[in-house]
């Protein structure tokens, strides 16, 4: 550009301070060149007017119009600011980071760590809590339970009878659409062993309410829920893929099914990806699994002779901008009417749940301390990642100097330094995407039972957005001190020093240790809530059951409907064949294994407790219906009365029904008597009576972690379930016996649908599997952070050592033994530890008050799990400053002070 | 800029060049353009390469007491373009045989 500084501008005219305000915005590289064009134009033509005395208003005006172009022209360049400056900042960036390969690459794998572990949970959060089912407008759906209205607990799931909910579809205002459905099962009759199919029954209005609509075929309609109306049957989308092939003319085709007399047809396939509603009394049916993809729907209705039957579940479609609480207090209103004007009704009142709520419950409840752990090694990853850079930092000093003395101004440099981080930590984010990508395979193998719907989590677009935003997030954190201290140097004091600075001055070391404390911090909490876990599974390996499950395999086995006699002497001839099978001790049929949630929700009226005065009131205790075999199977004790016989058949005349209760029970109702002889009435006394029989010892069935709650054993031969599971105590590795049992079964009925064959170890091990994928992350977590950290201490004191050579010298040169420096520097690395294990511990008591709901027997303050770890963690740490302690009393002082 | 994607308005001002208007107000008089569209669009061509821009010399400033301007000429991808441009805006042919400019102040526009 010719000179043209030396043209004084005479900014005098308004269009001129048009195109001097408009420079404003013009990229600083650009401006000069920017205004003294448009300066020039104007001022020519300006002159060029006066000369043709021709400058009158309107030319003056014409002038002013065209310098308001300048802004656009001056809007447009704006690319420019932001493109050159960045490229070349990166540019810059990138040479530096190659320069020291080994920095980058610690800074990158470190950084990768962190963000990994983020994007890993994040991506099993996108997948499980924030993809929202597949309903239209889910967030309208609203779950309509019961509750007490005394507010107390109800003491087992109850549903809705339709004669109410009927009533609410009419009168209710808050609702667009109220539908019924329950939980239903069934299985697939194929010659080469069937499959049994977990499905819905649902009212026609199901699909108005969830907003489905099926992908083949039509939905429900009225016509299909008349009496005598031809049975007909949607599918869910896998079923249809998995047994039909996708056949596309599936439509119009019959199934063969059991518990069906006439094989219904098919008038639809739903799409994919749908699953159940949550039916909470079908909860304890042995397949129910309320994340699992629906295999087929049927329609219902309602019938004369049911309607005061409590067994239906009710989900509405709240109106556009009505709330979760105004629909409830509409439904207290009618159902509050509906009780007065029926007994059967009182005690109850409607609950509306979001669906979205209900469903994300558990997800919630695991998944979101587990993103706080692994955000803790994300902030740890960025402690030491801040701590190298600070290092470099105070290496670079010069040459940051030197770029100010030449005329880089605080910010220039200051964007030097954070962009520098960026790169680091994009490098870092494209590792740590890799990284998520292989521990969600990880987690997707670790973690079936303990996270809900894990398969629906895929690994795509979230992890990448979320390895990104991570990325800048720990640029931030990372790479903002430092490029404040870099920003904030004053170049004469930098230049004065000569030759690049190799040690911390007092300051800088004082920040670092800060830094290192609050990792040490973050990561004491990781590791006290890892030891909470790994003590509660701890004393979960040490809770004494009361029963056995060792050596024992258990599958589920669903066979065709056949009256009894014909049930019985099947069931019977596969006990009695399997237990002839070589490796066999002896074999059972249980409907109600331990720890699989599976038993009877039964309303019960005992004999000597008085007589419920509402429904509420009625006692519902878990029953299960067992062969004569198995006590004795799982090693259960009966403490008085007698084992089941063959005998207790139904089929037996003037056999009276029996039951066997548990210790638990018998003290709960019957603590001064002996229970055996006495009776209860199963749902009312208007039902035969069941006589008490025997007690068995307690056992934890339903949960190891709660003491054993009253429950009622029925004999298998009285009580018939539909799919019941087959126990066989072996007397070697159960598993190797899974093929020949198998083979006894079909060799008695081809039919027969074998499904879940696992060891009764194994199911011990899902009833806790979301504690045990909780304590296997956090100790995955904690390792990780603690190395980090540890490296992190390690270079601190390294640093300080270094920078202390001198002092260090003189002390050698005074007389300090070698003991005293190792005093000196250990004495240092201990308070660092010290402060940092303080602070972490307080850290813990306050961030493990989250894992309450995972602990069993230790309290989130527990002394013994907080002073170990505090104790091993320092005991470790004082390893790491080992080195550096030793470095220091290796230097010689001669060299060390003529070096200075 | 894609060569086969100039608009019409860019091949205007590619054609103005071509007539000899060379500063950015001259070719504004010349398109009946307004500076918004004008100048940007000198900007994006000069990046395509389809433009060169060069200052004045000095010392004609100088003795007119002013900045030196800026002016414009067409390089050899411009040219091209422009031909190209024309066969595709055939109106652009009538103002090709108009005579050499004579830089005149126009009033408002």
């Amino acid at each position: 550009m010719p000179g043209h500084d030396r043209h004084k501008r005479r900014v005098s005219r308004p269009h001129l301070w048009l195109i001097a305000l408009a420079g404003v915005i013009v990229p600083r590289r650009l401006r000069a060149d920017w205004r003294q064009e448009w300066e020039a134009e104007l001022r020519y033509r300006e002159t060029l007017l006066a000369e043709w005395d021709r400058l009158d208003w309107r030319s003056k005006f014409d002038l002013l119009w065209r310098s308001l172009g300048a802004f656009r022209d001056a809007l447009l360049l704006q690319p420019r600011r932001s493109e050159d400056k960045m490229f070349q900042d990166f540019r810059f960036g990138a040479r530096m980071l190659l320069k020291q390969p080994a920095f980058t690459l610690i800074a990158v794998l470190t950084l990768s760590l962190g963000i990994g572990a983020t994007s890993a949970v994040f991506s099993l959060i996108q997948g499980v809590l924030l993809t929202p089912p597949p309903y239209q407008q889910p967030e309208r759906i609203a779950l309509i339970t019961t509750a007490r209205t005394d507010g107390q607990q109800t003491s087992g799931p109850r549903g809705w009878p339709a004669a109410q909910w009927l009533e609410w579809q009419k009168e209710a205002k808050s609702f667009e659409a109220i539908a019924a459905y329950g939980w239903t099962f069934n299985f697939l009759v194929l010659e080469d062993g069937s499959e049994s199919l977990e499905g819905m029954f649902v009212t026609k209005d199901y699909f108005r309410v969830t907003g489905l609509q099926p992908a083949l075929g039509r939905a429900f309609q009225d016509s299909d829920t008349v009496t005598n109306a031809p049975p007909v049957v949607i599918l869910g989308y896998d079923l249809w893929r998995r047994k039909f092939n996708g056949d596309p003319n599936i439509i119009g085709k019959t199934i063969r099914i059991s518990r069906r007399d006439t094989p219904p047809t098919v008038i639809g396939v739903m799409p994919s990806g749908i699953r159940f509603l949550p039916a909470p009394s079908a909860a304890k049916e042995p397949n129910y699994n309320v994340n699992a993809q629906v295999d087929f729907w049927t329609p219902a209705a309602p019938t004369p002779e049911s309607l005061k039957q409590p067994f239906w579940n009710v989900v509405g479609q709240l109106q556009s901008g009505t709330t979760l609480d105004a629909a409830q207090a509409e439904l207290a209103v009618i159902t509050a009417r509906q009780a007065q004007a029926n007994r059967d009704f009182t005690g109850f009142t409607a609950r509306t749940q979001s669906l979205t709520d209900e469903m994300n419950r558990d997800g919630r409840r695991i998944l979101l301390p587990l993103l706080g752990a692994a955000a803790l090694v994300l902030l740890i990853a960025c402690g030491n990642v801040a701590a190298l850079l600070l290092v470099r930092g105070l290496q670079r000093q010069q040459e940051y100097a030197v770029r100010c003395a030449l005329g880089a101004g605080r910010v220039a440099l200051f964007r030097q330094v954070s962009t520098e981080s960026l790169l680091l930590a994009l490098l870092g984010s494209a590792l740590g995407v890799g990284l998520a990508f292989g521990v969600v395979k990880l987690f997707k193998l670790i973690g079936g039972h303990a996270i809900p719907r894990l398969d629906a989590v895929t690994t795509g677009w979230p992890v990448l957005a979320c390895g990104l935003g991570a990325a800048v997030m720990a640029a931030l954190l990372a790479g903002l001190l430092p490029a404040l201290r870099a920003a904030r140097l004053d170049p004469m004091i930098a230049l004065k020093d000569a030759g690049p600075k190799s040690s911390a001055g007092r300051g800088e070391r004082r920040m670092l240790r800060g830094v290192t404390m609050i990792q040490t911090a973050l990561t004491l909490a990781l590791l006290v809530s890892a030891g909470l876990l790994i003590r509660t599974m701890n004393n979960l390996s040490k809770v004494q059951a009361g029963y056995n499950t060792g050596k024992i395999l258990t599958m589920s086995v669903t066979a065709l409907q056949r009256d009894n006699r014909e049930r019985v002497a099947v069931h019977q001839r596969v006990l009695e064949r399997v237990s002839k099978l070589p490796g066999v001790e002896s074999a059972a049929f249980a409907w109600g294994v331990p720890l699989t949630g599976n038993n009877w929700p039964f309303g019960v009226e005992i004999e000597g407790q008085p007589a419920p005065s509402k429904p509420s009131d009625l006692p519902v205790l878990p029953a299960r219906s067992v062969t004569e075999d198995y006590f004795k199977l799982l090693g259960q004790a009966l403490v008085a009365g007698r084992n089941f016989r063959s005998t207790d058949n139904r089929d037996t005349p003037d056999a009276t029904n029996v039951a066997i209760i548990n210790q638990a029970m018998a003290d709960r109702y019957f603590p001064q008597a002996n229970p055996v002889g006495k009776k209860f009435w199963g749902f009312g006394r208007n039902n035969p009576p069941t006589e008490i029989i025997g007690v068995v010892a307690n056992g934890r069935t339903d949960d190891l972690t709660k003491a054993a709650e009253p429950e009622i054993y029925l004999s298998m031969w009285q009580a018939t379930p539909f799919t019941k599971h087959l126990l066989v105590r072996t007397t070697a590795d159960p598993r190797a016996l899974m093929s020949s049992v198998q083979r006894e079964l079909r060799a008695i009925d081809p039919t027969v649908a074998v499904e879940n064959l696992k060891t009764l170890e194994e199911i011990r091990g899902d009833s806790l599997a979301s504690r045990s994928f909780a304590m296997r992350l956090l100790i995955g977590f904690s390792i990780v952070a603690s190395a980090l950290t540890l490296v992190g201490i390690y270079g601190v004191l390294s640093l300080s050592v270094a920078a202390r050579r001198r002092e260090l010298a003189i002390r050698t040169a005074m007389g300090a033994g070698r003991r005293d420096i190792l005093k000196l520097v250990l004495g240092e690395g201990l308070r660092l530890i010290a402060g940092g294990v303080a602070a972490g511990l307080a850290a813990a008591i306050a961030l493990s008050r989250v894992l309450r709901s995972f602990l069993f027997e230790v309290e989130p303050t527990d002394p013994v799990t907080l002073i170990t770890v505090g104790l091993l963690f320092v005991g470790v740490a004082l390893l790491a400053c080992w080195a550096p302690a030793r470095r220091a009393v290796k230097v010689d002082p001669l060299e060390a002070l003529r070096y200075e | 800029m894609g060569k086969s994607y100039l608009s019409f308005t860019v091949a205007v001002i590619l054609q103005a060049l071509d007539n000899g208007y060379q500063y950015g107000f001259d070719i504004m008089d010349v398109t009946g353009l307004p500076s918004g569209t004008v100048y940007p669009a000198l900007r994006r061509l000069e990046e395509a390469g389809y433009v060169g821009s060069k200052w004045e010399k000095h010392t004609i400033a100088q003795a007119a007491q002013r900045p030196p301007r800026k002016y414009y000429e067409l390089t050899k991808e411009g040219k091209e373009a422009l031909a190209e441009a024309v066969q595709r805006y055939r109106i652009l042919e009538q103002t090709q045989a108009q005579p050499p400019p004579k830089p005149k102040p126009s009033r408002a526009q």
